[in-house]
């Protein structure tokens, strides 16, 4: 039985669709991103399972149970809000006592159940503080706390780290994931951040405009999105058009628009004369000498290349006309490739995710 | 914020760099003593003038004169129940205001400004119309039968009261408008998602984070309500004796300048201490 499972969930506001058709199941302990841009619906499906919104159709159910006519207070849900939403005039024992104190819990357990999970996010020795006396770190370990004390049977997380700064997002993002694995939280996380989503999450939604173009885990949403939308929106991407010419050797042959033959493994459901797009993610292509004879070998002149630290970034002019991106490990002085340099690469068959574009079959 | 930087900036521009503290202190200067010369030493003259006399006699008596307290206690307690009220109308509406609809608050704010920008002398006259022995009201119900003689609304602490609730809830509305405009609905809503029934997220959540705008706004209006004198002199009409009526009767019937100067310095000790402990009770928030 799943945790939480969402059934055909739909919801306009108005004439704006928010929400067309949703399914989902998160598994207990399983960590569930849903990515998606501003505007795709991702906030107000977490604000429908909160209960803060209701839902035009669908139903969602948590361990079994309806929960859609339970008010927000009854649903038993800890939330992390994007600002942390701590209370200003509470301590912060009782920021985190105040979901306990609402279920009338006796007030020797509350300070232990206070205590363990002050610990539990390091915060032991804070109970005293003020909300607008801590770091942003510290309010997040606090609202964090809040959100489990209770023993929750869902963690709801709204891009809690978008207002911390890099070093310390990556620290807490890690910090999140070990404690939900340690407490085998189910969890559904919300976020716009897709570097984020990668690196927490057992399974990603990625959402456009109302609906989950593509569930799947991280690898698979990363090397085999099923979309153009989901390749753009995740990692830097090189997609090309074109259409199937010919299938041979378990190889489809790629004419894209630019007049480019590109070789990539053969998939199911793909015959001659599809249309495709064709992504290869920009650390993927091989440096070559120069040179076109093999499959898959280009060559161009780097208009614009960035130095990143641990790697190296450059925009390449195709010679036919058509712009590229690499990205390679950052390379010492020696080494350098400049601006109106050359660069010649070719990309394995294997690297070469071919995408049905809608109106032909996968 | 780029309009409000650009004006910061050119302001350092033209007064330079100097130590910004004593430049503020010039640039509040016409003020200061605008406000030394023409208020604070007439009225401070005024409120001793008993002591130029040579005398403290006028002070004691107004704080021992059992009429004297009674007046002061009196005005204290139709202070406190303006304030009273205007909390229990007021905050219901500033909360109308903040959570309304567009179209409504505007509504809203027309309909409390409307009166707010009227002359208090004309909205108290409004009342005498309303509630006077062949006012509206006594017109209606004995055109009606539902009264034989005209009911007695007017010079009673009641009418006092409503005058001035009229007058002074704006002083409270606005005060508290603004505080629940910063309230993060986030907040909200994890109360309500950890667990609050509505009840519990009023009384634990809303209401506190109000207490600012709520302790600012009753100050401002039980000060005012303190020195009071139109609304109750006209609809009070002699019967309902707050401090500032006994002190335009001893300053224009009696005469009697130094006693009207000592009741208005008791008048201002009253109102000070009033305002310290609600100072004082407001340091709560200093924490957060």
């Amino acid at each position: 039985m799943s945790d939480l499972s969402l059934k055909g969930i739909a919801k306009h506001f108005g004439d704006v669709v928010a929400l067309e058709h949703v399914d989902l199941e998160l598994a207990r302990g399983e960590f569930t991103t849903i990515l998606g841009p501003s505007g795709s619906g991702k906030t107000t499906m977490l604000r429908i399972v909160a209960g803060f919104e209701h839902q035009d159709a669908g139903q969602v159910l948590v361990r079994g149970k309806d929960v859609t006519q339970l008010a927000p207070a009854k649903r038993n849900m800890g939330m992390v809000f994007q600002n942390y939403a701590l209370f200003p005039h509470m301590t912060v024992a009782e920021n985190v006592a105040f979901p306990l104190r609402m279920r009338r819990t006796g007030r020797a357990e509350i300070r232990e159940r206070v205590g363990w999970s002050l610990d539990t996010v390091a915060l032991g020795g804070y109970e005293e503080r003020y909300p607008s006396q801590l770091s942003g770190g510290q309010q997040q370990r606090v609202a964090l706390a809040r959100a489990i004390v209770f023993d929750p049977e869902l963690l709801l997380l709204d891009e809690p780290f978008g207002a911390l700064d890099r070093k310390l997002r990556e620290q807490m993002q890690l910090e999140v994931k070990r404690l939900q694995r340690r407490l085998n939280l189910t969890t559904l996380f919300v976020t716009h951040d897709q570097e984020e989503a990668l690196i927490l999450s057992d399974s990603i939604a990625v959402m456009n405009a109302g609906r989950i173009e593509q569930l799947g885990t991280p690898r698979a949403v990363y090397a085999e999105p099923a979309s153009r939308f989901v390749a753009d929106f995740i990692g830097e991407s090189n997609l090309f058009q074109g259409r199937v010419r010919a299938i041979t050797n378990g190889l489809l042959v790629i004419e894209t628009e630019a007049g480019h033959t590109l070789h990539a493994r053969a998939r199911d459901g793909l015959v001659e004369g599809h249309s495709v797009s064709a992504l290869v993610r920009p650390e993927r292509p091989q440096p070559t000498d120069g040179g076109l004879s093999g499959i898959n070998d280009f060559e161009g002149e780097i208009i614009e290349a960035v130095y990143m630290g641990e790697s190296e970034k450059y925009r390449v002019a195709l010679d036919g006309g058509l712009e590229f991106l690499v990205r390679w490990p950052g390379q010492g002085e020696a080494r350098t490739r400049s601006e109106g340099g050359r660069l010649a690469f070719s990309i394995s068959p294997d690297d070469l995710h071919v995408i049905a574009v809608d109106g032909s079959k996968k | 914020m780029t309009a409000s930087a650009g004006l910061a900036a050119s302001f350092r521009y033209t007064f330079g760099r100097g130590n910004p503290n004593r430049r503020q202190v010039l640039l509040g200067l016409p003020t200061v003593l605008f406000l030394l010369f023409l208020f604070a030493i007439p009225v401070a003259r005024f409120m001793l003038l008993p002591i130029a006399d040579g005398t403290i006699e006028p002070y004691v008596k107004a704080l021992t004169g059992e009429l004297f307290l009674l007046v002061i206690w009196n005005t204290f307690k139709i202070a406190a129940y303006v304030t009273l009220f205007s909390f229990l109308l007021g905050y219901p509406v500033a909360y109308f205001l903040t959570v309304a609809p567009p179209v409504w608050r505007l509504i809203g704010f027309f309909c409390v400004l409307i009166p707010f920008w009227t002359s208090i002398l004309v909205r108290t006259y409004a009342w005498l119309v309303i509630l006077g022995r062949r006012g509206i009201i006594n017109e209606t119900l004995l055109s009606a039968g539902i009264i034989e003689t005209p009911l007695a609304m007017l010079h009673s602490t009641p009418a006092v009261l409503l005058g001035m609730v009229h007058v002074l809830m704006p002083f409270f509305i606005f005060p508290v408008y603004s505080v629940m405009q910063r309230i993060d609905t986030n907040l909200i809503s994890a109360a309500r998602g950890l667990g609050a029934p509505d009840w519990r997220v009023f009384l634990s959540v809303y209401l506190p984070l109000t207490l600012p705008g709520v302790l600012s706004g009753a100050t401002l209006v039980f000060i005012l309500s303190m020195g009071f004198f139109i609304t109750p002199a006209l609809l009070g009409g002699g019967r309902v004796t707050m401090i500032s009526v006994l002190i335009e009767q001893y300053v224009n019937t009696f005469l009697d300048w130094q006693f009207a100067g000592a009741l208005s310095a008791v008048l201002l000790a009253v109102t000070l201490i009033a305002y310290g402990l609600m100072k004082w009770a407001m340091k709560g928030d200093k924490k957060w």
